[in-house]
């Protein structure tokens, strides 16, 4: 009762900036929160007319016992560890490289460059990579052929079809991803470094024992909130740079959605996905955001 | 002051009114066409139909339903499972999960009474009706055909044997031929984002037996094409074609447009399409390109001959379907009825007049703008238009004209049975089995024995089960 009368206080004080709330609000009940009711089909077998049975878990059944879907998981949870743990600090030290770059005119210049693969689309990129990986006329081949080096077909190799897709996210999103901590070093007390000066402190030191420490409670945030999208291992990305002879090796779970859920029309049995894939997601936040809290203190709330 | 105020009033009020009774007047025909929405023209093309429809007394007021980007099928499906119907539907698969809704009405009752429809229908377009009767489309069955430039035709000994003596052999010296005199990088290019080889199998599949989807075997038992010893020599073949340098070393990662590229380069001295429509298109850039027609090439015969994909004569695999909820069902259809007539044809086949075509009185002069008027939009058919006035020069290239014919002599009827809901995941992975396999078997990661390991996989992962029920759906 009392936090009622509280929350009622703060509304009357703070009413304007309620009311700037409101549309962001309003957006995420509409967009996001009612569209949770829909998710009741991954427990019925959906009928356009008339009432849809109630069937239980038989699509959660279909879904894991189907003779591709181990594959498809181990896909997903490679390729999301590829690109979430080791794309992780990448943006980090990119944005410390560019923080450290002197001239504001070359800078910019970095930073533009870096963010522009970020606003093209999957087609478009996945167009550059195949005209650069390609084994008769690609760019890298012919760096490969300079240096007396096989030409080798990357596009169409199990062995590295997933690094190519590593490399690739790596180039559209390092530049863009790098503007959080790039805000996050901006934050930092100029103080702090005047003082290390004082000391005698050099740039790697400095560094390691006050911009990084700095950073710590960003790449938390950061990092808990990338693990929410764990089983999003890139569905845009993997549809455009797939081809058959790499199937077994980025088949994910999206891409196996698409095709037996969506293009197929089980729609019980794709929403049956979706919410197995965000269980998961959820449940690594929730543990993430636990674990931070103890070791480091710092969480996402 | 007073009465011109007064006057103005009543006139806008009878402006409104007469605006709203037209409206009322002609039913509301909600419509949704694959790619039309974003056609710079389609607002013309709209009112042409709207004013000829008027003119043929059954007037409507047609509203084009947007479609998001992306993959038609799958677009249409969602918006149609999440409520919204409209009256009139071109699908491009996915039709038949709707049907099984009960959401597409019956199209026989309304092809039967139609004017102009019925008296233009193919015999594979009246049977895949008879069969599936929720969808309508008049067209050539969709079959791909070889073609090569004309130039190159002409000068090479080679290539007229093909023409003579379409098989395997007379095909590889070909492609050999391509690349030792004419220049060619490799003598073939298909895309591998359409189904694997299916672009190569269109010229030979047949000639290693393969006939149809699935094939009764001596033993009067279905077998799946793909699993069978025929499947194991094309590829084989394939993987001899590709070692050699004779099919586009990169044709996995090639998309349509990629591919076509390289033919009008003169890099692949070959390419499949689908005729007649994409075969025109291909003669008309080949002639910008390179100067010169290009000529279409028969399948090769070995234990059979014939053009693929396998023609499905059960049911139209796009085409039209009225919603069974429509309240304009039988104006939806006059839609249809109407673009076969001939003023409807004169609109589809044509396009509109002063962009695309010139009426100066005694002919109709196709301006440099027709070719890129998509004469299909109602299906690719060209039954039934005979243009009240000559034309400046032929709706379509020869040589499209002669592929077309190609597609219509070959065609190889299929004999296939959608996979049943319980199945669908295995079948994906069965699929998918088949595409590695395949990729890597032709590229040469894979030898020719691995087939059998294919095989032994492909049943594991539901195999045997389909095949045991493909003998109780197949007669």
């Amino acid at each position: 009762m009392a936090s009622t009368a509280a929350l009622g206080a703060r509304i009357r004080r703070d009413g304007f900036l309620y009311v700037l709330l409101a549309p962001a609000l309003a957006y995420f009940i509409l967009f996001h929160i009612l569209p949770m009711a829909g998710m009741r089909i991954a427990f019925e077998d959906f009928r356009l007319f008339g009432k849809s049975a109630f069937v239980g878990l038989k699509h959660f059944r279909t879904l894991f016992s189907s003779p591709g879907f181990a594959t498809v998981i181990a896909n997903t949870l490679i390729l999301s560890t590829m690109k979430i743990v080791l794309f992780f600090p990448l943006p980090i030290v990119f944005a410390l490289m560019v923080n450290e770059v002197r001239s504001s005119v070359l800078r910019k210049f970095v930073q533009s460059v870096a963010y522009l693969p970020h606003f093209l689309s999957w087609v478009v990129i996945a167009g550059v990579w195949i005209a650069f990986l390609s084994p008769t006329a690609g760019g890298a081949n012919e760096l490969r052929r300079f240096l007396g080096l096989p030409v080798l077909d990357y596009m169409t190799s199990k062995e590295h079809i997933r690094w190519v897709l590593f490399a690739s996210e790596t180039w559209r999103s390092i530049g863009w991803d790098s503007i959080i901590y790039l805000a996050a070093l901006i934050r930092i007390s100029p103080s702090l470094y005047e003082s290390a000066d004082m000391d005698g402190a050099n740039a790697l030191q400095k560094m390691r024992f006050i911009t990084l420490p700095e950073l710590v409670p960003t790449m938390v945030t950061v990092f808990i909130l990338n693990l929410g999208f764990f089983m999003n291992a890139g569905f845009d990305q993997v549809f455009n740079m797939m081809n058959d002879s790499v199937i077994s090796r980025v088949d994910i779970l999206d891409t196996f959605v698409y095709r037996v859920g969506l293009v197929n029309m089980q729609y019980s049995l794709s929403t049956a996905a979706s919410l197995f894939k965000g269980v998961i997601g959820l449940v690594l936040i929730l543990s993430t955001h636990g674990m931070a809290k103890r070791v480091t203190g710092k969480g996402l709330w | 002051m007073k009465m011109r105020r007064i006057l103005i009033v009543v006139l806008m009020a009878l402006l409104v009114y007469g605006a709203a009774f037209s409206a009322a007047a002609q039913p509301k025909v909600r419509f949704v066409l694959k790619d039309l929405d974003a056609d710079p023209n389609a607002e013309a093309f709209i009112a042409l139909i709207e004013k000829g429809m008027a003119a043929a007394g059954t007037p409507v007021d047609l509203e084009i339903i947007k479609v998001p980007a992306g993959n038609y099928a799958e677009k249409v499906g969602l918006m149609i499972m999440s409520g919204d119907i409209p009256d009139l539907i071109y699908f491009q698969g996915g039709d038949d999960k709707i049907a099984a809704q009960g959401a597409l009405e019956n199209l026989t009752p309304y092809v039967n009474n139609s004017k102009y429809l019925k008296t233009l229908m193919d015999e594979h377009s009246k049977q895949r009706l008879a069969s599936y009767p929720y969808l309508v489309w008049l067209a050539p069955p969709r079959v791909r055909v070889p073609v090569m430039r004309k130039d190159w035709f002409e000068s090479l000994p080679s290539a007229k044997a093909v023409q003579a003596n379409p098989t395997v052999d007379t095909y590889y010296a070909l492609f050999k031929d391509l690349v030792a005199k004419k220049g060619a990088k490799f003598g073939i290019s298909i895309t591998g984002k359409t189904n694997g080889v299916e672009e190569l199998d269109a010229i030979f599949d047949a000639a290693f037996g393969n006939t149809s989807t699935w094939m009764k075997g001596p033993d009067g038992k279905w077998f799946y094409s793909r699993v069978s010893a025929n499947e194991k020599a094309k590829l084989e073949f394939y993987a001899k074609l590709y070692k050699e340098g004779l099919l586009d070393p990169e044709y996995l990662t090639k998309a349509w447009d990629t591919k076509e590229q390289v033919f009008y380069e003169g890099k692949a001295g070959m390419i499949p399409g689908v005729a007649p429509g994409s075969i025109d298109v291909y003669a008309n850039k080949m002639q910008k390109a390179q100067g010169s027609d290009i000529i279409a090439l028969p399948p090769a015969k070995g234990k059979a001959q014939g053009l693929t994909p396998f023609v499905d004569v059960t049911k139209e695999t796009r085409g039209f379907a009225i919603s069974s909820t429509s309240k304009v069902k039988k104006e939806a259809f006059a839609v249809l009825d109407f673009m076969w007539s001939p003023a409807g044809l004169k609109i589809a086949k044509l396009g509109i007049p002063g962009i695309h075509y010139i009426d100066d009185g005694k002919r109709y002069v196709l301006t440099d703008k027709y070719t890129e008027w998509p004469i299909g939009w109602f299906g690719d058919s060209l039954n039934g238009f005979n243009p009240d006035k000559p034309l400046s020069r032929p709706i379509m290239n020869q040589s499209a004209l002669d592929a077309g014919a190609l597609a219509k002599r070959y065609m190889l009827p299929d004999r296939n049975f959608l996979i049943p809901e319980q199945y669908v995941t295995n079948w994906d992975q069965m699929v998918n089995l088949y595409k590695e396999y395949c990729a890597d078997i032709v590229t040469g990661k894979k030898p020719i024995s691995a087939f059998d390991e294919f095989v032994e996989k492909w049943n594991k992962a539901g195999g045997v089960e389909i095949t045991k029920y493909a003998q109780t759906v197949l007669k």
